[in-house]
């Protein structure tokens, strides 16, 4: 790039007033190398101005009236020249940049502005809106030159000039490696002139400072955009390739780092445009440690965003590199190059967002621990005694009464030595209601806690008895005890006599309409007064059927913002009633108020289509934060919506969407982001035993906030896959990982996967992402992976769904968000259904394209728009290779393959133990538990249908030494825990699973994979 | 009520192992030749190196015949892994199981 100060004084000759633009119409004049157009959503940003375009190298015509403004992009090769011709052609000249040092070197006073793309619509907008009646005054954005911005400029300067030397240096030393003469050895140079430039970093720092705007930025998606759009710009021999590992987030400012890559890939052009070449573009993951920072000081160890930009260019030099270095300085980041004779690389490091997570402490938390005097007063002996020696646990000293009369002398004889109370509502004779009313007339200050059954309404308890600090509801387990008695005795009382009013955390907006479906009329009533006390319209109604007759009226005329229902109650039910609201409006927010966290109301309620949920007994301030949480999230969606009106409509209805493959694995993604915040994300990791960790989550909303919630979600993800382990404990690390971090608020849905390739062993456990499509070759058709759970963060003990799945060769699987499945038609009719036949109809598309043509589908579904993020993940099942020790047979349903089965693992037996550890008695015993375990798959599980399978696959372990066998068959599994023993002697069924557990150290089901493990037992088992 | 072992002895003895792959056609021999007998029935399962369940549900239903015929009922050449097997689900208590080697002193 060749930048010529001297010449843009001539642009002087044509000077304009002052900051002032003229009327309208206006006419501005776009020079675009066509070869190199300028992406971005900027160019919205021109809607509604009479535009015409310049080629370089051309003139504007000469008869035509100056053009108000001529706009080009910094970038652009031979700019100085350009701008010169253009000069006389237009009243003011817009130089688009995003490299804001690169216009400090121009005369501040010129008549040409240096603009962020990002600005322009801003710039104009006023323009736009009226500019005929008042010509608008505008102040170029001012370029100040203080001191330390001269220097600052003059170091970047210099780093520049210092890089090529350098580059070039590096490059001859490269190309004379092993010529002889021997030349003179240029490393101490090559050295020198990087310390020369470290220093002079250093300096580009207190003028630049940091980045602004610093958001987390997912640049595994920025590096995967500059790729596409360079692929798309690059000169005819130009190859572009991209490597990318999905969800590496960095801090920082999007659009500045998006830039200095393109500026790095149009710079490579620039080298490459005459001979050709390749250019190679990747981002990955690495872990910096001291060494690394010991070698480089300005490196701080943890997790960083390793880009590289290689090409095969073979002239030295990076001019833009002095540049870039501010750019990525102020990301916290450093540049190295290495020139060599037949590439050229350039290596960017930049910290992660995503910083190693904590990880949480194993339970009991010690947020829940005490050390505080407690009055237990519970009729029932075992409750009682389980209450009290839970609470002694967590090291509280409590005493248990079983009586209010005993209750009274304790307190007597022991007057301010408790620090709180439980009393239950059952009291012999009483109740805890009563009872609490006289405790606290012998002690005002004590603070009463109130366990009740779960069918009374708490709401209307505590504002009814002011008495009563907090109510918890049966059964509970002791932790929910303490985490309430904490609550209570940390002064963050729940109770009508908490401090916190009601009207503390309003209902942000005082036009919302709210449905309120409650059986209760108590409850209902009190739910009711705080709505309306916070601001709320509320159209209550006494039972579901009520509520959904109440929606079909209204919904048309009135705009009802949130639904809040009860689960149980007469005529339809809470959830069937978010089904059939979900039928009309499939974007209002619902809330369910559930009694106890049961499993299966969640599960049904979110498959119902349920938002939140709002567990009973609540206060106010619950409530309020649940609305508030709500209308939060559908601002988010409206916000995303409208975003989405605008420039990403533009981008997603005019590129092409493209499965790209996760860098050295064989899965292929396609993510597109609805915003630059928030969202979905995809991770996987290459474990040491090449089995694949992959984790898709969709992390809610799409503020500021989300983004950084997903930055903590990916830390996580990091730290807490380190240890191997199940995935069920991976989920419960994240679950209590999100709930225990900075962004509670924010729950995640989560698909976690272990899929071993070797062997097609495919392991799922699903935390609220419910979709997943199996493509089963040897049938050819797709079926449904049938899993649910409820999103992480939001429960102590969230219900998930484990299942495993085998894969044979030519299977595929394919799971994406709701931005997919979801995707709505113009009649509201969901993508989803149509799937299954479209994922089968591709079976013979390459999986990449396969994945790319089914989100066009998609987006065809849509109409051209896609509401949400848009994320899938697909990969397919290649020949089994198992390792040296493991099998994998594949049987049909049929007596034979069951001793067909026995006697190859016999044969794997001979082979990989040879030294007999298991005794010819244990192996009997094994056989027997695998035919137990074939004869249960194939008569059970595949009901003799012959042509259903059953994979059996055998590892042998070598530390600890065991052997595991896994069999797998079609059927949907089952729950050991129920199966039951035959109850007598002679009875006709029932042995298959205690010969099992008999025979193996340890059974386990999965989804339908029945697991055996066993270890060689002693020499002595022979002998007994 | 068990006869007195007075009548001929039946001996049974399986073709192959007792497995799902082999239990319905030899439950159809045997309950045939169970049919006819007067005299005390013993399986001799000197020939048979494996088993299952259904194996062993075989041989209870085979118990079970004999008694509505009111003819004892006994299992001979049992091998100790098949033994323990039988340990496990209690049939020591029901029926006389001799080990192999111990032929024709059950036990």
């Amino acid at each position: 790039m060749n930048f010529e100060p001297s010449r843009y004084m001539s642009i002087h000759s044509n000077p304009i007033p002052s900051g002032v633009l003229p009327p309208a119409p206006v006419r501005l004049l776009l020079i675009e190398d066509p070869a190199h157009p300028v992406a971005g959503g900027w160019r919205a940003g021109l809607a509604g101005f009479s535009v015409d375009l310049l080629e370089p190298g051309h003139l504007p015509a000469s008869d035509q009236p100056p053009y108000d403004l001529a706009m080009a992009w910094g970038g652009l090769t031979d700019l100085g020249p350009l701008l010169n011709l253009v000069a006389g052609h237009a009243r003011r000249l817009v130089l688009l940049d995003k490299d804001a040092p690169r216009c400090r070197r121009l005369p501040s006073d010129a008549p040409w502005w240096f603009l962020h793309p990002g600005d322009l619509a801003s710039i104009l907008d006023p323009w736009r809106q009226g500019a005929s009646n008042h010509p608008c005054a505008f102040t170029p954005p001012g370029l100040p030159c203080p001191l330390e911005q001269r220097v600052s400029t003059l170091a970047l300067d210099l780093a520049s000039h210092l890089a090529l030397i350098q580059g070039a240096l590096a490059q001859i030393q490269a190309r004379s490696e092993g010529s002889a003469p021997a030349p003179s050895d240029l490393t101490p140079l090559i050295q020198a002139l990087h310390g020369i430039r470290t220093q002079l970093g250093g300096l580009l720092l207190p003028g630049d400072g940091p980045v602004s705007p610093a958001v987390p930025v997912d640049a595994s998606v920025l590096v995967r955009d500059t790729a596409h759009i360079l692929r798309l710009s690059a000169p005819p021999a130009v190859e572009v390739q991209a490597q990318v590992a999905s969800g590496v987030w960095v801090t920082g400012d999007a659009s500045r780092l998006q830039q200095a890559l393109m500026a790095l890939g149009m710079d490579a052009f620039q080298a490459l445009k005459e001979t050709g070449g390749t250019l190679r573009l990747s981002i990955s993951e690495t872990r910096l440690d001291a060494e690394d920072v010991a070698a480089d000081p300005l490196l701080s160890t943890g997790p960083h965003a390793f880009l590289q930009i290689r090409d095969t260019r073979a002239t030295p030099g990076t001019a833009i590199l002095g540049s870039l270095e501010a750019t990525i300085l102020r990301h916290q980041g450093r540049v190295r190059m290495h020139p060599q004779a037949t590439e050229h690389t350039v290596e960017i490091f930049l910290p992660c967002t995503a910083r190693e997570a904590p990880m949480p402490a194993q339970m009991p938390s010690e947020a829940l621990r005490g050390t505080e005097f407690i009055l237990v007063v519970e009729p029932d002996g075992p409750t009682r005694t389980l209450v009290l020696h839970g609470l002694e646990a967590l090291g509280y000293q409590p005493t248990g009464v079983a009586t209010s009369q005993a209750a009274q002398a304790e307190l007597r004889a022991n007057p301010g030595f408790y620090q709180a109370a439980v009393l239950d509502m059952d009291q012999e004779g009483s109740t805890g209601l009563a009872l609490a009313h006289r405790l606290r007339h012998q002690e005002k200050d004590l603070p009463i806690l109130l366990t009740v059954p779960d069918h009374l309404p708490t709401g209307p308890l505590l504002e009814l008895h002011t008495e009563i600090r907090d109510v918890l509801t049966k059964p509970y387990a002791v932790h929910d005890l303490a985490h309430t008695l904490r609550r209570i005795l940390d002064g963050g009382a729940t109770g009508s006599d908490a401090p916190a009013p009601p009207d503390a955390i309003p209902l942000p907006g005082q036009d919302e309409t709210i449905l309120l479906a409650e059986d209760s009329s108590v409850t209902r009533a009190v739910i009711r007064r705080w709505l309306t006390e916070g601001g709320a319209k509320v159209l209550d109604a006494r039972d579901g059927l009520a509520a959904w007759e109440l929606f079909q009226a209204e919904h048309e005329r009135t705009h009802i913002s949130m639904v809040l229902t009860d689960v149980v109650m007469p005529g339809i039910d809470g959830l069937e009633l978010a089904r059939r609201i979900r039928t009309l409006d499939p974007a209002l927010p619902i809330a369910v108020m559930t009694t106890v966290e049961d499993r299966d109301t969640v599960k049904t309620a979110l498959q119902a289509g349920v938002n939140d949920f709002l567990q009973k007994p609540f206060d106010a301030e619950a409530l309020w934060a649940c609305l508030h949480q709500l209308q939060q999230d559908t601002r988010g969606r409206r916000e995303a919506r409208r975003s989405l009106e605008t420039a990403q409509a533009v981008r997603m209805a005019q590129r092409a969407l493209l499965a790209v493959p996760e860098q050295d694995l064989p899965l292929f993604s396609l993510y597109e982001p609805l915003t630059d915040a928030g969202g979905d994300v995809f991770k996987a990791f290459r474990r040491p035993d090449g089995s694949i960790l992959f984790v898709l989550g969709d992390v809610a909303g799409h503020s500021v906030i989300s983004s950084y919630a997903v930055a903590s979600f990916l830390g996580m993800l990091s730290t807490f896959t380190q240890p191997a382990g199940t995935l069920r404990d991976l989920a419960n690390r994240l679950n209590r990982g999100i709930a225990e971090g900075p962004f509670s608020e924010v729950p995640v849905c989560a698909l976690l996967g272990h899929w071993q390739p070797d062997i097609g062993r495919l392991q799922l456990l699903n935390a609220g992402i419910p979709h997943g499509l199996h493509y089963r070759a040897h049938r050819g058709d797709s079926d449904w992976i049938p899993l649910n759970g409820a999103p992480l963060g939001i429960l102590e003990d969230p219900p998930m769904d484990e299942t495993v799945i085998w894969l044979r060769e030519g299977d595929r699987i394919i799971f994406g968000t709701d931005g997919f499945f979801e995707v709505p038609s113009a009649t509201r009719e969901i993508f989803a259904p149509s799937v299954p036949i479209q994922w089968t109809s591709l079976r013979e598309t390459p999986i990449q394209w396969a994945l790319s043509l089914v989100c066009e589908a998609a987006r065809a579904h849509g109409e051209g728009v896609i509401s949400d993020d848009l994320l899938v993940l697909g990969f397919e099942q290649g020949p089994p290779t198992p390792a040296a020790g493991s099998l994998v047979l594949d049987q049909p349903s049929t007596p034979q393959a069951i001793d067909d089965t026995c006697d190859q693992i016999k044969g794997f037996l001979e082979e990989v133990d040879p030294g007999k550890a298991f005794p010819p008695s244990q192996r009997f015993e094994i056989v027997l538990a695998l035919r137990e375990a074939m004869t249960n798959a194939v008569f059970h599980g595949n009901r003799s249908q012959s042509t259903a399978r059953v994979l059996v696959a055998a590892q042998a372990q070598v530390d600890p030494l065991g052997l595991v066998l896994r069999i797998s068959d079609e059927g949907p599994g089952y729950d050991l825990a129920r199966h039951q023993s035959p109850l007598a002697i002679d009875s006709d069924r029932g042995r298959g699973f205690p010969l099992m557990r008999s025979c193996a150290q340890e059974v386990r089901m999965t989804g339908s994979e029945l697991t055996l493990v066993f270890h060689p037992k002693d020499a002595s088992h022979d002998e007994a | 009520m068990t006869k007195p072992d007075t009548g001929t002895l039946l001996r049974l003895a399986p073709a192959s192992d007792l497995t799902a792959s082999t239990v319905e056609a030899e439950r159809a021999t045997f309950h045939a030749r169970l049919d006819a007998a007067e005299g005390p029935v013993s399986l001799d399962l000197s020939g048979v190196r494996e088993i299952d369940s259904l194996g062993i549900t075989l041989i209870l239903g085979l118990f079970k015949s004999c008694q509505k015929k009111g003819l004892a009922f006994s299992v001979e050449g049992v091998s100790p892994d098949i033994l323990r097997v039988f340990k496990l689900f209690s049939l020591p208590k029901l029926f006389p199981i001799s080990e192999a080697g111990t032929h024709g002193q059950p036990g």
